[in-house]
Parts: structure tokens; C-alpha cells; sequence
């Protein structure tokens, strides 16, 4: 299904963060279409109206955790089977485990260079949009 | 004198033999006239000697020569076929005209002979008793001292030349009374009098079993008498001070273990097989409710405080050779309500028969099982503050990485763009630079603010909670008229406490309270107090957004935020972390009341007040000091 645009998800308190996001995928030429929420329960509601191809999910938000998000999201048929890339800035095993055993399908670093972010965004292109195969 | 030896010859009691020089007698006195079975005073035939012996007239002078002290043996005819051999005195008699005359005093049986021999061996029988230590001596009916040996004459002491044949008993006595031979007791004071007539009791009272009574020089004596066939008594006298001392030292002993096991604070019991008490100690005692006299005897069952869980110690048949000892830790309800604990060791001796009998000894251990509970409570108190401490670590280093991770990328992005030849974001990167570097600043010094409270505040003073909010109210001016806020604050009292905490606390939730109104109106804040049983309540409520009860643990940690957007609401999130560090170094805590509707109620509880001024209730309206 390459010919309609996929759709991703961002979901992060941070704008700052989610800006370079968006600047890195846009320097790897990407053709994804990137939606940006601030928080679990937009996020919620997003996920419910539309269909997204795939969720970048930050863990540390105010209110409602990622890991939340993630759980509830995985119990839902919706999302049930949606790749969750995790992207945040905590680099602890807990949380890591913690986001694999609830359903996370890769967990990132957010990175603290261009060139990072860049890895990210083509590594992420090159995989998930170009190699693997959507539920 | 003439007279005085005649009749000391005649009563002498021992056999006296006139002879000349060759032992033919001249005369005898009525004890050799016994032994010889002669008439007394009469000579024999002349030319009979009564000594067989061919030099006697030699042997006899030399004797006789010798002195005073001689006593030598001889062999003497007492008739025809009968010999006797004995020892004899021989004494040379002065003045005689025709040849010389020697006095022979027989002095004690070697062997042979038939009559008299009785009383040559009560010489024989005298110095054997005199080898004797204890004291003998033989009194007749009359209490006159008939015999005696060495050792009861020498144990008067200084009053051993009362002890004479002839002398009466009560003689003695009081000779020993007079030379002070009764420890303590003084000639012609009652004290001797009284002992005069029970030493004479004693003596009279034979086969009484002995008296024991203190004597000499720090020696104990027992006194014995005993009646003889011949109606003599005989006295006994044995030095039993070793034994004495024995016994004081065993009593000692004893007493010492005795006030040993009283004064023990632990409580002792001993039983029997049947549970028949067999001794307690006072504090055993005291612990039942009885006297340690009273419960010897009683049976363990009635007496013991819990019986249920003391039933396994009372098992008498549960104790075994193998396994003699059982522990119970044994809880009862004190007077007080108060939980008091038992740790009852009891360890069982054991005979043919089985237990012979079981000594419980029991500690009180309240204060030990109340150390117990407190280190737990420290230790789990330890471990929450050290979860808390790494929860603290993760979240800032997390709250840090973010605005480096910002500068790092801004940075970046400035040299991309220049490189690029790009200005036109350049002025926007800057500026995110700055304001990430001022972030960091500010997570910093709030950290930095956050640990200078310390635990626990050094030196509580009385701090006047009135004057505190007005003071932090002073600081909030510029917010207040911003915020069009009212802010209603009660009478409050004072609590002990640090000052500058106190007023930083009220300033963080008032401050908060103003922050976080409703959009469009203008936030109602009210500040008041209001006492219970634990303690003092400092209320800060508002009519704001309020705090959705799913996070009440969370706003409490450092840099939790639940409005990221500090577009909207400023600040780092550290305020409420703040109050509770401070309300916590006051030995209080602060909690979300989420009963309260309108808005966010926050109360910090104080463990008490300081002197209390007044009564203050404190509620909003009833004396209301500022309005604004």
C-alpha cells in the first residue's frame, strides 16, 4: 500500500522535542504524515477517530504515563496490533522491560544530536515504512 | 605435819610401800594393802623382799639418787606364784638410823598382777585420755569434778586452775565467768547470771543432746553430759568451730544466692511433678499477686497469670531427657492495657521416677519486642526513604537530560543553518538556547533548595502562623493583583517551628493556589487552621482547576508536573515537594484533602502547637484580617 501517505502519531509534552522529531524525518525525505499530540488522553481520542499507521509514544508525561497509554492501547482491538515505537529520553532497564512486556514493539533513546535524530528518522524509514510488512 | 602425812600415806590412792634395802616392806597404806592383799601398816616377813631382784639394794639407791623424777619399772611379788610389773617412784626417806628406808609409789601397771590393777590402770587410762582433744571430765552426784583430762582443763583458759578434783561445777563456771572466758558476758551483770544457771541446766539436763555456745577466743563449743552407770556424770566438751564456720559460710553462701535471685528483676519458680510450688522469688511473687511465703505449696495451675499459653511449660510430661528445656514467649494484657511480653525459660531435672522437678525462669521482654517493632518501623521507613531517594535520582536526572538534550540540538541547529547559509531560524535557536540553559539554572537551584531543609529543623522556636502568611503574602503582591485574587486569611496559632520555612511553605501553596484558578475568574484562596487529636491543621484551599485524585502520590515528587505547558503554568514543580520537605522537617506531613470539591484543599498537619494564644478556631469569616 504505497500509494496513500502513512500516517504517524507523535505522542510527547515536549514540543521542543517533537520539533526535531519532525525535522529529522523531514531532512530523511519522508513521506510520513505526522500527527503531534500532547498528551495520553488526546492521544485517546486521536486514536479512536482516526487510523494511524504508527505511534511514537514518550513515557514521561504529566498525567497518564506512556506505558499507560501503551497498555490501554494494546488492550483496545484498534491498537491492539499497531507498532509502538517507544522514543524517550530515560535510558533505565526498568523502563525499558517495562515497555517491551507491555506491547512496545522497539524502544528508542531520544537522541541528543542532528545526526541522531537523523539516524532515528532514516533507521526508522528504512525499517518499519520500507522493509516490514503492516498488521 | 605429821598428821597431814599419815593421813595423805594412808588415803593416797596410790599403792605406797615402805621397804628398806632390800625391799622387804615395812609398811603399806591401804592401796598397796589392795594391790598386795596385805594388811595395811604391817610389815612382811623379814627376809622377804617384795622386789626379785639380787642388786636391789643398789638399783634403789641409785633411784632414789636420781631425783624427783624417776618412775621405773620393777617386778613385784604379789603372793607366792603371782608377779606384778610396774612402774614405781622411788623415794628416799630422810632421818632413819638403822639402813636405808625408800618409799615406793606404784605409778602404773606394765603387765601381770590381779588386784588393784583398776586402779593402777587409771593412770594408764588418765594420760590416755589426755591425748584426747576434745574435753572429758567426770563429775559425781554431787557435781564435783572427779576427773578430768588435759584438754577440758585447758580449754578454760585463764580460768583453768578453777578446774581441780573436788571443785564444783558451778566453781567452774564462774571461774570461766570472771576470766572472761564467755564472750560478751561481764561478771555480776544479768547476762552472767543467766548463763551460770544455763550452763548448770545444761550439765544437769544429760542426754539432752549438747549445747552450742560461743567461747574463748573466737572458738564455739558444744557441751555434752552424759550419765555414767555409777551415777556420774560425764562431761564432754568439743571445739566445733571449724564446723561453725563451715556452717556460716554455707549460710552465707545461701543467703547471698537467696538475695541473689530477689533482687534479679527476672521472676523465678520452682515445681514439683504435681505443680506444687516448691519457691518463687518476690518478683515472681509480685507478678502473680501473692507473697513468695504464701505461694510454697500452692499449686502452679491456680497461680499462673495466661494458663492457656503457658500450658505447654506446665505439660509436665512434655519435658524429656533429650529435650529439657521449652521457651514460650507469653503476652498479657497489662494493668495499663498496655501489651506486656514474657519470655519463660523452664528447664526440667529429672529422676528415676521421671521430673523431679521444673525451675522457670521468666524475663519481661516488652521493652525488647517494643525496640524490635520500632527498628522495624525505621527499617521500612529506611527502605521507603531510599526508594523515594532513587525515584528522586531517576526524575532528575530525566528533568536535567531534557533542556541538554534541547541545548545540545539548538546548538546543532545554529551550525547546520549558518552552514547552510540559513539566518532566518538563527535568532529562534538562540533564544532556545538561552531559555534551556535558564532551565537548567532553575532545576538546580530548586534542587539545591530542596536539600538545604534539613531532616529534621535544629532549633524550633515559636512561629506566630498569622504573621508567616501575611509575611508570604507580602511576597505574592504582584501575583495577586494579576490574578485579581482574593485571599481570606484566619487567626491562626502558633506552632514550634523554623520561620523562614514556614513562610516559604505558605508562600509555595498560596502561590499554587493562585496559579492553578480557573481560567476567566479570578481565584478565591483561603488560609485557616482548625486543631484535632493529632495535632494542628494549616489549611490552604482554593476554588481552582483542582488535582484529579489518580495523581495525589505523584504532585508530591520533585518536578512532578501535572501541566507541562509552562506557557500556561510557570515553574519547575518542585513547589509542593518543597512543602513537604518542609512540613516534614516540622515533624508533619501534608496531604491532599480529596473530599473537598470546589477546588484543591491542601493540609498540613503539625504534631502540636506552641503555646496556644487564645482559642482560635479559625474559620474563614469569624475573624477575617486582611481582605484584598
Amino acid at each position: 500500500m504505497g500509494d496513500l501517505a502513512r500516517k504517524m502519531i507523535v505522542v510527547d509534552d515536549d514540543p521542543v522535542d517533537v520539533r526535531f522529531v519532525l525535522r529529522a524525518f523531514s531532512d530523511a525525505g519522508s513521506t510520513l504524515d505526522i500527527t503531534h499530540v500532547s498528551d495520553a488522553k488526546a492521544a485517546s481520542d486521536r486514536l479512536d477517530a482516526e487510523v494511524f499507521d504508527y505511534i511514537l509514544l514518550d513515557i514521561n508525561m504529566p498525567g497518564t504515563s506512556g506505558v499507560d497509554l501503551l497498555k490501554r492501547l494494546r488492550s483496545q482491538p484498534r491498537t491492539a496490533v499497531t507498532p509502538v515505537i517507544m522514543l524517550s529520553s530515560s535510558s533505565s532497564m526498568t523502563d525499558i522491560n517495562r515497555a517491551y512486556e507491555n506491547g512496545a514493539n522497539a524502544y528508542a533513546v531520544k537522541p541528543s544530536t542532528l545526526s541522531g535524530y537523523r539516524e532515528f528518522a532514516e533507521g526508522f524509514t528504512r525499517f518499519w515504512v520500507d522493509v516490514a510488512v503492516s498488521p | 605435819m605429821m598428821d597431814f602425812a599419815a593421813a595423805l600415806y594412808r588415803d593416797l590412792p596410790f599403792p605406797v610401800l615402805i621397804v628398806d634395802a632390800q625391799a622387804c616392806v615395812l609398811s603399806c597404806n591401804d592401796a598397796a594393802a589392795r594391790v598386795f592383799g596385805r594388811v595395811a601398816g604391817h610389815a612382811s616377813a623379814p627376809g622377804s623382799p617384795v622386789i626379785d631382784d639380787p642388786a636391789i639394794a643398789d638399783t634403789l639407791a641409785r633411784h632414789a639418787a636420781g631425783g624427783r623424777e624417776n618412775a621405773h619399772p620393777f617386778l613385784f611379788k604379789v603372793d607366792r606364784n603371782a608377779g606384778l610389773e610396774a612402774t614405781a617412784h622411788v623415794i628416799a626417806l630422810p632421818g632413819e638410823t638403822d639402813g636405808p628406808r625408800y618409799a615406793l609409789l606404784l605409778r602404773s601397771l606394765l603387765s601381770g598382777g590381779s588386784h588393784g590393777e583398776q586402779i593402777l590402770l587409771g593412770q594408764r587410762i588418765a594420760s590416755a585420755l589426755d591425748t584426747m582433744e576434745e574435753g572429758f571430765a567426770i563429775f559425781d552426784r554431787h557435781e564435783r569434778l572427779v576427773l578430768f583430762n588435759r584438754s577440758y582443763r585447758e580449754r578454760c583458759g585463764r580460768a583453768r586452775e578453777a578446774v581441780r578434783v573436788g571443785a564444783t561445777f558451778e566453781s567452774i563456771v564462774r571461774a570461766n565467768v570472771r576470766a572472761g572466758m564467755f564472750p560478751g558476758i561481764r561478771e555480776g551483770s544479768p547476762e552472767a547470771e543467766a548463763m551460770v544457771r544455763e550452763r548448770l541446766a545444761s550439765h544437769r539436763s544429760a542426754g539432752s543432746g549438747g549445747d552450742v555456745f560461743s567461747f574463748g577466743d573466737d572458738r564455739w563449743l558444744r557441751a555434752e553430759s552424759h550419765v555414767a552407770e555409777t551415777g556420774d556424770i560425764v562431761a564432754l566438751r568439743i571445739d566445733v568451730t571449724e564446723l561453725k564456720r563451715t556452717e556460716a559460710a554455707l549460710e552465707e553462701k545461701r543467703r547471698e544466692y537467696f538475695s541473689l535471685l530477689q533482687i534479679l528483676p527476672d521472676m523465678i519458680v520452682r515445681f514439683d511433678r504435681n505443680l506444687s510450688i516448691l519457691f518463687a522469688n518476690d518478683s515472681y511473687a509480685q507478678h502473680v499477686g501473692a507473697t513468695a511465703d504464701a505461694l510454697i505449696g500452692a499449686c502452679l495451675r491456680d497461680v499462673a497469670c495466661a494458663p492457656e499459653q503457658t500450658a505447654a511449660l506446665i505439660d509436665i510430661a512434655g519435658y524429656t531427657p533429650e529435650q529439657p528445656v521449652r521457651t514460650r514467649e507469653i503476652c498479657t494484657q497489662g494493668a495499663d492495657g498496655q501489651q506486656d511480653w514474657m519470655l519463660w525459660t523452664a528447664v526440667a531435672t529429672f529422676d528415676d521416677d521421671g521430673v523431679c522437678e521444673v525451675v522457670a525462669v521468666g524475663r519481661d521482654i516488652t521493652e525488647t519486642k517494643r525496640q524490635q517493632a520500632r527498628v522495624e518501623a525505621q527499617a521500612d521507613e529506611l527502605r521507603r526513604k531510599n526508594e523515594a531517594l532513587d525515584q528522586f535520582t531517576a526524575t532528575v536526572s530525566h528533568d536535567l537530560k531534557a533542556p541538554l538534550r534541547h541545548l545540545s540540538m539548538f546548538a546543532e541547529m545554529i551550525s547546520e543553518d549558518l552552514h547552510r547559509g540559513e539566518f532566518a531560524e538563527l535568532p529562534h535557536y538562540a533564544d532556545h538556547v538561552r531559555k534551556s540553559a535558564a532551565r537548567m539554572r532553575r532545576i538546580i537551584d530548586s534542587l539545591l533548595e530542596y536539600s538545604q531543609i534539613a531532616y529534621r529543623i535544629a532549633a524550633p522556636k515559636p512561629v506566630d502562623l498569622s504573621g508567616v502568611v501575611h509575611d508570604a503574602l507580602a511576597l505574592l503582591e504582584s501575583h495577586v493583583q494579576e490574578s485579581g485574587g482574593t485571599v481570606e486569611v484566619a487567626a491562626m496559632p502558633a506552632v514550634m517551628g523554623d520561620r523562614e520555612l514556614l513562610k516559604r511553605l505558605a508562600q509555595n501553596l498560596i502561590g499554587n493556589a493562585l496559579k492553578y484558578r480557573r481560567p476567566e475568574c479570578a481565584p478565591v484562596v483561603r488560609v485557616y487552621c482548625r486543631e484535632n487529636e493529632t495535632g494542628l491543621d494549616f489549611v490552604v484551599e482554593d476554588e481552582g482547576i483542582g488535582i484529579d485524585p489518580q495523581h495525589v502520590d505523584r504532585i508530591f515528587e520533585v518536578f512532578q508536573r501535572l501541566h507541562r505547558n509552562e506557557a500556561v503554568y510557570q515553574g519547575t514543580g518542585i513547589g509542593l515537594a518543597l512543602a513537604r520537605r518542609i512540613a516534614e522537617s516540622h515533624n508533619g506531613l501534608i496531604t491532599l484533602d480529596t473530599t473537598y470539591g470546589p477546588g484543591a484543599r491542601f493540609v498540613v498537619t503539625f504534631p502540636q502547637t506552641a503555646k496556644p494564644r487564645g482559642n482560635d478556631r479559625g474559620r474563614p469569616g469569624e475573624e477575617d484580617d486582611r481582605r484584598r
